[in-house]
């Protein structure tokens, strides 16, 4: 066997995938060819380097961005008439599809209105722009937030006692601070600091909740053991 | 997860945090349920339950969003990395790994045999990739090497007194020409076989096996460039 044919059988040699005949005569070459041997040395080393190479993740908002994007998908689709349009159309929506949605829109209500928004309020009319956003992310919150329940209520599984009281609290310490700035907002519509509170006090409604769906989904994967 | 402060009397206990909701971390060797096992070490730990996948594709398509994050969960891994080493930009990574989870779960419908499904997804993952570097040819390259942005990680495997291969690796890969660069990821990186790679490429199992050839050789050629492999490094 000649080096040129040698080198390319070396590359399947060193995944394993040469038997027979050919890897024999192959062997019989590599005793007698340094180059040969070097070569395979090489390749072996090359192999078990990539192996060590790290693999980055995406970042944790990435399936919030994806649903998100699916949602515009599905509108675009709507817009054209096509018969898939109700795939994605808001309300035929599994509820956890729908948090998600919901948060992702909120976020970007957020981003997009309250941070610009609140940035420029020294200029004329943009006081009534952020309070305009303000309302608007309150308002995919809320949608997020009953999505969420109806998502958890959807869990079969329960929780356990103890931890399902500890949610229980936080969630009625919670719901006692949305309820007292839902009264001074009645009071004052267009407190923006008080919008600005509420819309943290809804966020972390949502933290809550997730923990809440996260616990009930390890719960029930524990107990199925869930892999694929 | 952050510890909840609200009305200042509302402390989220530290054990609660746990139950959060858990990321299930993707594997490469999960990604590929429906690969059969070859004799390469890294494919010897997908001989996992394989009954899952059909049927959260099912789900899938009928709009079922805890199926679809699931199977996001399983490949967004092994995809971001493949997604990664073609553009070495960690941004249009995001974003290509976006559109190809929106593009694949609003086609799924369309999936008629599960067994390709794989090969599809990834198929649309190439497709971005090229698309992307096609829009990029002639611009500025992006340069910035994985392991600046895996700092991390990179510690946790190499310490300072052991020769690394890491980076000049990575740059290696990054250097390929785009085909070879793909074949050499889907092979030696993902597990790919090369009738799988041969299929989801169009073309010859013997051109799978060339390219990965070729593939090496200049992978091997830089290393000894960089002198940080041959003869001498032993």
């Amino acid at each position: 066997m000649r080096c040129a044919a040698a080198r390319r059988l070396i590359s399947d040699y060193v995944d394993g995938g040469l038997a027979g005949d050919k890897q024999a005569r192959l062997k019989r070459h590599l005793e007698a060819c340094p180059d040969c041997q070097e070569l395979l040395r090489d390749f072996e080393k090359i192999v078990e380097e990539e192996k060590k190479l790290p693999t980055p993740e995406p970042s944790p908002l990435a399936w919030q961005r994806i649903a998100s994007g699916m949602e515009h998908a599905g509108e675009k689709t709507a817009a054209v008439g096509k018969e898939r349009q109700g795939w994605f159309v808001w309300t035929g929506m599994p509820a956890g599809l729908r948090y998600a949605l919901a948060a992702a829109l909120a976020l970007v209500v957020i981003s997009g209105g309250l941070i610009f928004g609140l940035r420029s309020r020294g200029t004329p009319g943009s006081e009534s722009y952020a309070l305009t956003k303000l309302k608007e992310a309150q308002h995919h919150y809320v949608l997020a937030i009953k999505a969420l329940d109806a998502a958890i209520g959807a869990q079969k599984n329960g929780l356990d006692p103890r931890l399902a009281e500890v949610f229980k609290r936080n969630l009625q310490d919670i719901n006692e601070t949305i309820q007292a700035c839902e009264r001074v907002i009645q009071k004052d519509p267009n407190n923006l600091a008080v919008r600005a509170y509420l819309l943290g006090i809804y966020k972390d409604k949502v933290t809550v909740l997730e923990q809440m769906m996260g616990a009930k989904k390890a719960s029930s994967e524990k107990r199925t053991g869930l892999t694929l | 997860m952050s510890p909840i402060s609200v009305a200042g009397t509302l402390v989220m206990p530290a054990g609660l945090r746990d139950n959060g909701i858990r990321i299930v971390q993707a594997r490469i060797a999960k990604a590929f349920p429906l690969m059969s096992s070859d004799k390469r070490e890294q494919r010897k730990r997908q001989d996992i339950s394989l009954s899952l996948l059909p049927s959260l594709i099912e789900r899938s398509k009928a709009g079922e969003f805890e199926a679809m994050e699931e199977i996001f969960e399983h490949y967004k891994g092994p995809l971001f990395s493949l997604i990664y080493r073609h553009t070495n930009n960690r941004q249009a990574t995001e974003d290509l790994l976006q559109d190809v989870f929106i593009k694949v779960f609003t086609h799924i419908r369309d999936v008629q045999k599960i067994e390709t499904f794989v090969a599809w997804v990834y198929r649309i993952a190439l497709n971005a990739c090229y698309s992307y570097l096609r829009s990029r040819q002639g611009g500025f390259r992006q340069a910035v090497s994985l392991s600046e942005v895996e700092g991390r990680k990179e510690e946790a495997v190499y310490n300072h007194h052991e020769e690394s291969l890491e980076r000049p690796l990575g740059e290696a890969i990054q250097e390929l020409p785009d085909k070879l660069k793909t074949v050499l990821l889907l092979h030696d990186l993902q597990g790919f076989k090369h009738e799988e790679i041969a299929r989801m490429l169009g073309f010859t199992v013997g051109t799978s096996k060339s390219q990965l050839f070729k593939a090496r050789m200049r992978v091997r050629e830089h290393l000894r460039n960089k002198k940080v492999l041959g003869e001498e490094k032993r």
